[in-house]
């Protein structure tokens, strides 16, 4: 193994030694991922969250979770084998829906697995979306870890931090697509839209837990007349209520805690005449005090790990709250009688816990972590928003010739009136460590309630801290957009465009200054966000924006986020899009570009040689005959059949031969044959068909989800009915309910579709209801395609 | 000084009907409920589909000689969904947000002739499948939605961008209860920024008047 694994399990060591053993990784392996669906299994291809753990275990295989026991499953991945590379099929939409289970990442709920390897991402333009109703981030990076994105566009991801039980803080949320714990990370050429990273609220009362960095603190527990106090949040966990007498369980990195027992893993257990248990490592959340039977012994939380949350003090006896861990919210005292008794402080980020106001003296609430609220009498404060798009927390980032719009960092409130938490960093937050910012545009990104926008950088008191920010347009961002605070910290700077510049605002006695280096204050007008020729969509900019033509030189970079090369038309632009066209209309309109087209493996070209069988059988995309395409790249291949023809696959080394649309991936010179043969079938019309979608309706009485599709005939010839909706790659566990049959000798094989008896000519609609039964309530999705005429399906 | 006071309000009129043109909507749904009697249930459902955050507002509930039956309201449906995102009541107003896949509110109500209520949605779209908002009418224990449509609702809204209005709905009967579609029509709602420009025009108005009585 080429990283050494947080991993905790030693029966999941064991197994990995079995399959490792004689593996002695030599150099980085080459890792496509041939499905965009989000799973961990043996079959239907290699997907991301699989390709990670092959990269992170130089071994073909992921992890599940049977109850608390990890499940290793062989995967269909490459394996990984030292300094890896992972590919993306170009261009193509993933949409993540789900958290990956994972016991090794205390930063909260995230899509894939915690990265502690070293991972080049080669995205070709992919873009990769959250979907559905969980909120979790696309990735997390140890600190073991170093991860490298190439052009990939991240939109709509959500960090949330836990919510505080009665009393207790919000818990941090931080990094809404990536979290950066003290890895490293690097992005070039990509495009973050639309993240958040929203604070945990405070909550209301006494005993409660505070939240975790994701986990919420455990509830109310009232048992007695004497209450126990309940969990601190974990870092995805959530803490419980108390297990009868004793105090409730801190949550865990993957389970929610369960009574008196912490949560899976690290999870402190709640406290039984005896104060609370600490979060037992990162991610784990803190105990509640346990109830005594009499109102003058009091007992603690216990303290959170990194991530999590304080556990509350018992109530009655008035138990001290305990602390919050990194990101975790404080928890809070319980109720005290004469002598108060105090909450928890917050981590860093978190909400302070709920102190208690006795008839004697009173208890100090907890102070909230950086921009965490403090607590103040029965109310925690609320858990800070930082890095709407990236946080960092003491490790090394570096971006160039990327976009960030429309990220958000929001503070959690507090409804029980303590003070809100803050939002800090709306595209980029960086703690400690080093952040290199190179020819990128951050515009309309926001903290709400908050300062720095578009970047923050923050400094604790002496830690070593580099801030690098050189040819980059901050602006649009809101006040104070871009943020600096701290006493000693490094950098570098040139070149920027910053409309709303730091001017020494005071902020949760924080005080921040502007970023250096600007040349102009001026709007620069730049264009929405759209596809501008390059693989990842940017902002483009005229000649008459105050970007044209400004940036530093002699720092600049030699290409922009599309590949266009630096200068064009006589100097540098600041921001990641180069103007290279003179006529101000032209703007949106493709330049030649003339960059680089780097993959994995170098520039070495090989063959690709498409073959058709019989001939005339269909047709193909890529056209038959012969390309050259860059080694190791993916290369999206089409196949459809002539009308009476039906496809039958591809003959090799296809990531998917059943599949008329599949990605390959060459190392050598290849040739691939599309199979066909003559069959009375219905023919693909999908490309000659519109579809709309309306949204799921919920039948309350049915339960099942109701949705209609709409079908236009978008193009100029009759289309001969009757038409088959076709459903592919439908969401796991869930049915289409209304089915007419599904499809055999029209590939994919298996696929449920409806049909209606229906001939559309050129612009006419016809709509089809599709019902579908989903038990669990999950989003669906869906790929969809159209089949046409009397044959079979 | 009739006819100055006419003449300066018709000077007026092109300010005042742009400040007429800038206003915002709420969508007052009303719903003939004559045909039913007794206890009923009034639903409300808001499915999340695309990234786009959206929350819809529903206040001002009527029930026209009926009234909510309090304490039976329900954000969970009966504990099949989480509940996040769906909070309030019939008395106080109900807030859906999409942070869930589905956010669902029920609350049985006294039929009353008619109901009616406003609703204000946000309409954030980024696709391809929309978010979608759904009014629900059933009976006491839900074992029937009274609509024509396999949804089982009165009324869906798309959330797919651009201004909400009337058309925006897909109406529904319910032939076996005797229940017609819902009616929905939009209430104007001045803008702060109309305000300003009704003022604008009422100065206006007022300093012509001044104006052409000096000059006489």
């Amino acid at each position: 193994m080429k990283r050494p694994s947080v991993g905790r399990i030693a029966s999941l060591a064991i197994a990995l030694a079995i399959v490792l053993a004689g593996a002695r990784p030599v150099a980085g392996a080459v890792i496509p991922v041939t499905t965009v669906q989000q799973k961990i299994s043996s079959t239907g291809g290699c997907s991301l969250q699989e390709a990670i753990y092959s990269a992170n275990y130089d071994a073909s295989v992921a992890f599940k979770y049977n109850g608390t026991t990890p499940v290793m499953i062989q995967t269909q991945c490459v394996a990984g084998s030292g300094d890896d590379s992972i590919v993306l099929p170009a261009g193509v939409l993933f949409q993540l829906s789900s958290i990956v289970d994972d016991a090794d990442n205390p930063t909260g709920p995230t899509a894939t697995p915690i990265i502690f390897s070293n991972i080049t991402l080669f995205a070709y333009g992919a873009t990769l979306e959250r979907t559905g109703s969980k909120n979790f981030r696309l990735f997390a990076v140890h600190p073991l870890g170093h991860l490298t994105i190439k052009k990939a566009h991240i939109r709509g991801f959500r960090a949330q931090g836990g919510n505080g039980g009665e009393g207790g803080g919000g818990g941090l949320g931080a990094g809404g697509a990536i979290y950066v714990m003290s890895g490293s990370l690097v992005v070039e050429a990509s495009t973050f839209s639309a993240n958040i990273a929203r604070g945990g609220a405070g909550g209301s009362g006494l005993s409660g837990g505070g939240g975790g960095i994701g986990g919420n603190g455990g509830g109310p527990c009232y048992y007695t007349t004497l209450i126990a106090g309940t969990g601190g949040g974990g870092s995805r966990g959530n803490g419980s209520v108390c297990g009868g007498p004793v105090g409730g369980g801190g949550g865990g990195t993957v389970f929610n805690a369960s009574g008196s027992n912490g949560g899976y893993s690290c999870g402190g257990h709640g406290g039984n005449s005896g104060n609370g248990q600490g979060g037992q490592c990162p991610g784990g959340g803190g105990g509640g005090g346990g109830e005594h039977f009499t109102a003058s012994v009091s007992y603690d939380g216990g303290n959170g790990a990194y991530g999590g949350g304080g556990g509350g003090g018992t109530f009655g006896g008035g138990g001290t709250g305990a602390r919050g861990g990194f990101g975790g919210g404080g928890g809070a005292s319980g109720f005290a009688g004469f002598f108060g008794e105090d909450g928890g402080n917050g981590g860093f980020g978190g909400g302070g816990g709920a102190g208690h106001y006795g008839d004697i003296t009173d208890g100090n609430p907890g102070n909230g972590g950086f921009f965490g609220g403090n607590g103040r009498s029965e109310a925690g404060g609320g858990g800070a928003g930082l890095g709407g798009a990236i946080f960092n927390d003491s490790g090394i980032v570096v971006i160039s010739n990327s976009t960030f719009t429309a990220n958000s960092a929001v503070g959690g409130v507090s409804p029980g009136g303590a003070p809100e938490g803050r939002g800090g960093g709306g595209a980029i937050f960086s703690r400690n460590g080093q952040l290199t910012v190179l020819n990128a545009t951050i515009n309309g990104n926001s903290s709400v309630i908050g300062l720095g926008g578009g970047i923050m950088v923050a400094q604790d008191e002496s830690a070593p801290t580099l801030f690098v920010l050189k040819n980059t347009i901050v602006a649009n961002n809101g006040e104070a957009e871009c943020a600096v605070t701290g006493s000693s910290i490094a950098g570098a700077f040139a070149g920027n465009l910053i409309t709303q510049n730091a001017i020494g605002q005071i902020m949760r006695e924080k005080t921040f200054v502007a970023c250096p280096g600007v040349v102009t204050t001026a709007d620069p007008q730049l264009a929405p966000l759209s596809l501008n020729a390059g693989p990842t969509p940017t902002m483009a900019i005229a000649a008459s924006s105050p970007a044209w033509n400004t940036a530093d030189f002699g720092t600049s970079l030699g290409f922009d986020q599309r590949g266009q090369r630096r200068p064009a038309l006589g100097g540098v632009d600041i921001g990641a899009f180069e103007l290279c066209l003179q006529n101000l209309l032209d703007v949106q309109l493709p330049c030649v570009i003339a960059g680089f087209e780097e993959s994995p493996g170098g520039e070495a070209a090989v063959q690709l040689t498409i073959d058709v069988d019989p001939p005339g059988g269909g047709t193909t995309v890529p056209a038959e005959g012969t390309i050259s395409v860059a080694a190791s790249s993916p290369v999206a291949l089409t196949a459809t059949p002539n009308p009476g023809y039906r496809f039958t696959g591809w003959s090799q080394n296809v990531a998917d031969p059943a599949n008329p649309s599949t990605v390959i991936f060459l190392i050598t010179s290849q040739t691939v044959t599309a199979g066909f043969e003559a069959c009375s079938c219905a023919e693909d019309v999908t490309s000659s068909i519109g579809l709309t979608y309306g949204g799921l309706t919920i039948n309350p009485v049915t339960r099942r989800y109701v949705q209609t599709v709409t079908l236009k005939n978008t193009s100029s010839t009759t289309i001969d009915g009757p038409l088959s909706l076709v459903l592919d790659q439908l969401t796991a566990n869930v049915t289409l309910y209304n089915p007419t049959g599904s499809t055999t000798l029209v590939l994919p094989a298996g696929r449920p579709y409806i049909t209606v008896d229906a001939t559309l000519s050129p612009g006419q609609i016809v709509s089809v209801q599709l019902q579908f039964t989903n038990p669990g309530n999950v989003g669906v999705t869906y790929q969809a395609r159209v089949l046409a005429g009397s044959g079979s399906r | 000084m009739v006819s100055q006071l006419l003449r300066a309000l018709v000077l007026s009129i092109p300010v005042l009907c742009v400040a007429a043109s800038a206003r915002a909507s709420s969508i007052l749904i009303h719903v003939d409920t004559s045909p039913l009697s007794g206890i009923q249930t009034l639903g409300f459902g808001l499915t999340n589909s695309d990234g786009s955050a959206n929350t819809v507002s529903l206040s001002a509930f009527d029930f026209g000689g009926g009234s909510a039956v309090s304490g039976s309201e329900d954000c969970t449906f009966g504990g099949l969904l989480s509940g996040a995102g769906c909070s309030g009541d019939l008395t106080n107003g109900v807030t859906l947000d999409d942070v869930d896949v589905a956010a669902l509110f029920t609350q049985q109500f006294a039929a009353g002739s008619m109901l009616s209520f406003l609703l204000t949605s946000t309409n954030n779209y980024t696709g391809p499948v929309p978010d979608q908002f759904a009014l629900y009418l059933c009976d006491a224990t839900i074992s029937t939605c009274f609509s024509d449509d396999e949804s089982g609702a009165l009324l869906l809204l798309n959330l797919v961008g651009g201004t909400l209005s009337p058309s925006s709905f897909e109406r529904f009967g319910a032939s076996s209860e005797g229940l017609d579609a819902p009616t929905v029509t939009a209430v104007p709602v001045p803008e702060p920024g109309t305000l300003l420009l009704l003022l604008t025009g009422g100065l206006s108005g007022a300093v012509r008047v001044r104006g052409l009585g000096r000059r006489r």
